[in-house]
Parts: C-alpha cells; structure tokens; sequence
C-alpha cells in the first residue's frame, strides 16, 4: 500500500510540472499584448517599454518560466496586472465561496441522487425507473446555463422565492441560505444524473449476485438487503464519481458562478481570462487543476480502501 | 449490417435520438426555405412579442424571428459539433494509435494527455478561445482540443486489446508496415467503439460550443447562435421569458438526440455491451 502511494504519488509530480508548462504558456503564446492593455493604446513607447520591464515581460520566455515555477513553488503567484494586489491573496479569499457552492451542491446530489438511483433499481421496471431514468438522461443533456436561467425564472422571477443571484454570508446565516439554493441545485443537476445512474446500475448489478440471494434466503428482511448487503457494494463506483465530481466543480464552476454573480474562484478565472490578467489566469488554472490531481489521487486511494480486492501490484 | 439495424430498431430511445438528429440536419440544411423570416430582419415595433400565428417562437429585443434564428442556428451547431468532434477524434486517435502500439511512445503521450484531462474541460475552452481570439474556428479548435484526450484513450485500449490477436500478429509476421498494421488492421476493427463514442462527443461539443457563445466567446452578433440567443435573453427574462427558453429548449433537444443516438449504437454495434447491465 505504501508503495503504491508512493508510486502514485511520484506519477502525478510530471502531470502537475505539465500544468504549470500549459498554464504558462496558453495565455503567452498569442497575439495580444498585456502591456497596450495596461498602459492603455494611445501611451508612448517610453511608457510601454517602461511597463513592460516592470512586469518582466521583456525578458526570455524560458526565464520567465522559470521564474514563475520557482516563485510558485514559495506560494507566490504574482500580482495581478488590474488590481496590483497578490494572486494568492485574491485566490484564497475568493476560496470559501467557491468551496462553499460546491459543498453544498455536492451534498444535495447525494441527498437527491443515491435514494433516486436504489428505488429505480429496487422497483425497476415501473414508472418510478421510467421517471428517474428519463429526468437524469435529460439533465446531462441540458446546457447548465439554461438550467440556471430557467430556474431563476421560475423561483426567483414568477415565484418570488429566491434571490436571483449573488451571495449573502455564509451558509448558516438564513439570507446566506436563500442565496445559495439556487446556484448550489443548478450546479448539482449534473451530479444528481450521473449518481442516480450509477447507484441504480450497481444495485442492480449487486442485487443479482448470489449473496444477495443467499441473505434473502436467510430471511433478512427487505430493507435489511437493500440496506445492508446490496448498498454497501453498489456504492463503491459512487464514491469514486462523487470525488471526482467534487474535485471537478471545485474548478469548473465557472458558468455557474458567472451568472449567479457567485463571487467564486471560477467567476474570478473568468474575468481575469476576458481581462488578460496572466498571473490571475496562471494562478487560477495552477489551483484547479492541482485541486483535480489530488482529489484524484485521494479518490484512487480511498477505492483501494473500500474495496480490498483492488491489489495495488 | 440487417443484424445491427434490427438491434437497433428495437431500441426505441436511439430512433427517436436518429429521428432527431435527421430532422436537425434536414432543418440546418433547408433552413432557408423553411424560415418564415429573414433571421436578421429587425422590425423594432415587434420587438419581445409573444408567440403568435405570425411569429410561432415570439421575437427578440429587435424584433427579429426566433424560430427562423433558431433554424439558422441549427446549421452553426451542428457544424462547431461535427467539426470539433473530426479535429478532436483525428488528434485523439492517432495519437492514441502511437500510444497503444509503440511502448516507448505510451508514457510521454498519456502523461501529455493526463495534464489536458486536469483541466476543467470549460476553463480549458475558454483559455483557448480567449487566448486565440472569438471566431467560429477557433470555437471548433477549443472545442475539439478537450476531447483528444477522451479519443487517445479509447484508440489505445483498442490497440492494446486488438495487437496481441493473431491476426494483427499475422500480419506483422508477414512484413507489413507498422503503418498498414495500424491503418489497414487496427483502426478498421475499431471502428464501432469509435463511432459510437464520436456521436456522444458531438453531443459534448453542442453543449460546451453553446456555453462559449454563452459566455460572449463565439460566434459575434448578429449571426444566430443558441447559446448566444440564450443570453442575449437573460435581459428580458422578466417580460418575455421565451427569448431565452426557445433556442435553451433548441440546444437541449440537439444535444439528447446525439446522446440517444450514442445510446442506441452502442447496444447495436456492440453486443458485448448488452442491455442485460443497463435495462
């Protein structure tokens, strides 16, 4: 197991290595130029040039590079080249908001998506299986920001229930709460589809294995086999898709957090790609993607733990 | 060939999905005749008007048809996702092929893909959009970029599954090229894995196409769009609620039928995958 962990571990330093080369280089590579955008088109060419060695933009790409990895690996991610102010900083406080979203979606999915998935498999067939089934091949195929803009037509717009965008404080906090819902179920419909699917295909893959006969044969009562012998073994592929979920939307909510004003680290990537803010976009892009990395590796790890048959050789 | 389409005659999701994808590309390719309007003609004095005999769909902030701009858009969506999808499946599967059949190649090119796969396939799109400039090309390059990595892992477990049987050994044993193992033996027995996966991609590449003109990244105005259309209504969303939820509406039906279709032609080309599992 420790070696496996090792090994796993040692596998994911070149992935990260490639990410931080992609995230230099996709914004570098291009036609545009950050200095004419800060010094704005009409400055003189001794402005520009002296923005530009300010910025260390004037020198090798490979040094820059460089320089980038090495400071990033101190936790420093530049300023922003808009506001001035450090890209950590300005990460780590649009964190908690995003974490926040993502938490709370990812937890309504459960709640929805596991007890929808078992009552599809335990009453298959029937119109229960029909309905759940038809909703959640439906939701993967729902653009997510008409999901979003339907939904606040409906609650926010027709029925007045909820704000229509915007966060208000923390979850715990009632207005935090109402702010949430919206953002958090929208997001979540795609993970409600995925983990309904896969619970209902895993029970019923576990319901016609023979030890869940021999527990019926037993006289386990009905819940019992569901709950005990059949769940416990249907949720095994779950877990891995909630990780990986969790760990994609931790980045990816990007659209989501961009129409409802979410004021979140997808939103702050967004704006900062649109403005070619480089070290925002660097920073940004770093963050998600060894976000994803880890969680994967956590995921692979905590599978290898559930199901113990997985030898790591 | 008969065995296949009454597989797939049976699957009444998947001719429903076939039925939905035909009807989008006779709808993209006839949209000229079919549109009752010009999809660009404003007529400000029926600007936000609802449903009517005269417009079917209501019309937009200038008064413009939606379902004529709905039609026209078919053609764009259709094209950004069959195009993205070739650009994607071509990268993907040859470098797939290399992976799979070259040992020495398989490492560097799988480490390669797994930095593309720890990307949100979204941030991805729109740092190569943002970076390259807003144009209906460079929609498809985005696009079609996110999906090589899916691709060269599909190619390369059918090569690792595919070189150990004999008569891929058999060929190779007679002094074929490596490259007419590849092309002429490989890749033909991996062509339903093949197809089926690219008719769910071009299903992915409708929807993430629609999220970057969403986002102000694709096509520019006044060319229709879906996913443009759907947030150019975000501002009336109050009064005249169908600018946004027609062409929402479009996207969703396109991006099922793709998907439906997928379903169908996995069960029908691929009876390993039997609906035994899944019914």
């Amino acid at each position: 197991m420790t070696r496996y962990m090792l090994r796993r571990l040692l596998q994911t330093v070149p992935v990260l290595f490639g990410v931080s080369l992609l995230a230099f280089a996709i914004m570098r590579v291009v036609p545009g130029d950050p200095v004419r955008l800060i010094a704005g088109p009409d400055a003189p060419e001794s402005v520009v040039v002296r923005v530009r060695t300010e910025l260390g933009l004037d020198r090798p790409l490979h040094v820059q590079y460089l320089s980038f990895l090495s400071r990033a690996l101190h936790g420093d991610l530049g300023r922003s080249l808009r506001s001035r102010s450090p890209v950590a900083g300005e990460i780590l406080s649009r964190f908690p908001a995003t974490l926040e979203l993502t938490t709370v979606s990812m937890i309504m999915a459960v709640l929805v998506g596991i007890p929808l998935g078992l009552v599809a498999a335990v009453r298959r067939s029937s119109w229960v299986d029909y309905l759940a089934m038809g909703a959640s091949l439906s939701t993967l195929s729902m653009p997510i920001f008409w999901v979003a803009i339907v939904a606040i037509w409906l609650f926010s717009l027709q029925l007045g229930w909820l704000p229509v965008s915007g966060r208000a404080g923390p979850v715990w906090q009632w207005d935090g709460l109402r702010h949430i819902v919206l953002p958090a179920a929208t997001l979540a419909t795609t993970s409600v589809a995925i983990i309904s699917r896969l619970t209902r295909s895993g029970m019923l893959d576990v319901l016609g294995r023979e030890y869940v006969t021999t527990a019926r044969a037993k006289g386990v009562p009905p819940l019992g086999v569901v709950g005990k012998h059949a769940l416990a073994n249907a949720l095994i592929p779950v877990v891995t898709v909630v990780g990986l979920q969790y760990g994609f939307l931790l980045g990816g909510a990007v659209v989501t957090e961009t129409i409802f004003a979410w004021p979140g680290v997808g939103r702050l990537a967004m704006t900062a790609i649109l403005q070619r803010d480089y070290p925002v976009v660097q920073g940004c892009v770093l963050l998600v993607a060894t976000v994803f990395v880890l969680i994967n590796l956590l995921v692979d790890l905590l599978y290898g733990w559930l199901d113990p048959r997985i030898r790591y050789e | 060939m008969s065995e296949i389409w009454r597989r797939f005659a049976k699957h009444r999701l998947a001719v429903t999905g076939l039925g939905v994808v035909v009807g989008l590309a006779i709808m993209a390719s006839g949209a000229r005749q079919i549109a009752p309007h010009d999809p660009l003609r404003q007529d400000l004095p029926h600007a936000l008007a609802k449903p009517s005999a005269e417009f079917p769909l209501g019309t937009d902030e200038f008064g413009r048809c939606i379902l004529s701009r709905i039609l026209f858009g078919a053609r764009l969506s259709l094209l950004v996702g069959v195009i993205a999808t070739a650009i994607g499946a071509t990268a993907g599967i040859l470098l797939g092929l290399t992976a799979g059949y070259f040992p020495r190649a398989d490492a560097p090119v799988m480490r390669c893909m797994d930095v593309l796969l720890a990307f949100p396939g979204i941030l991805l799109a729109i740092a190569v959009v943002a970076a390259l400039g807003p144009s209906l090309g460079n929609v498809m390059i985005a696009v079609g970029i996110r999906s090589v990595p899916s691709f060269a892992r599909v190619s390369r477990s059918m090569v690792l599954s595919l070189k150990e049987l004999e008569f891929v050994q058999g060929a190779a044993a007679l002094g074929a090229s490596h490259a007419r193992v590849l092309f002429g033996h490989i890749l033909p027995n991996s062509v339903s894995p093949l197809l089926v996966f690219s008719s769910m991609q071009v299903a992915t590449a409708i929807l993430l196409a629609a999220i970057l003109s969403f986002l102000g990244l694709g096509v520019q105005p006044p060319t229709p769009e879906w996913g443009k259309m759907v947030s150019d209504g975000r501002a009336y969303l109050m009064d005249a609620p169908h600018v946004s939820l027609f062409p929402g509406l479009a996207i969703f039906i396109a991006v099922m039928g793709f998907n439906c279709l997928g379903d169908g032609l996995r069960d029908a080309l691929d009876p390993r995958v039997g609906r035994v599992a899944v019914e």
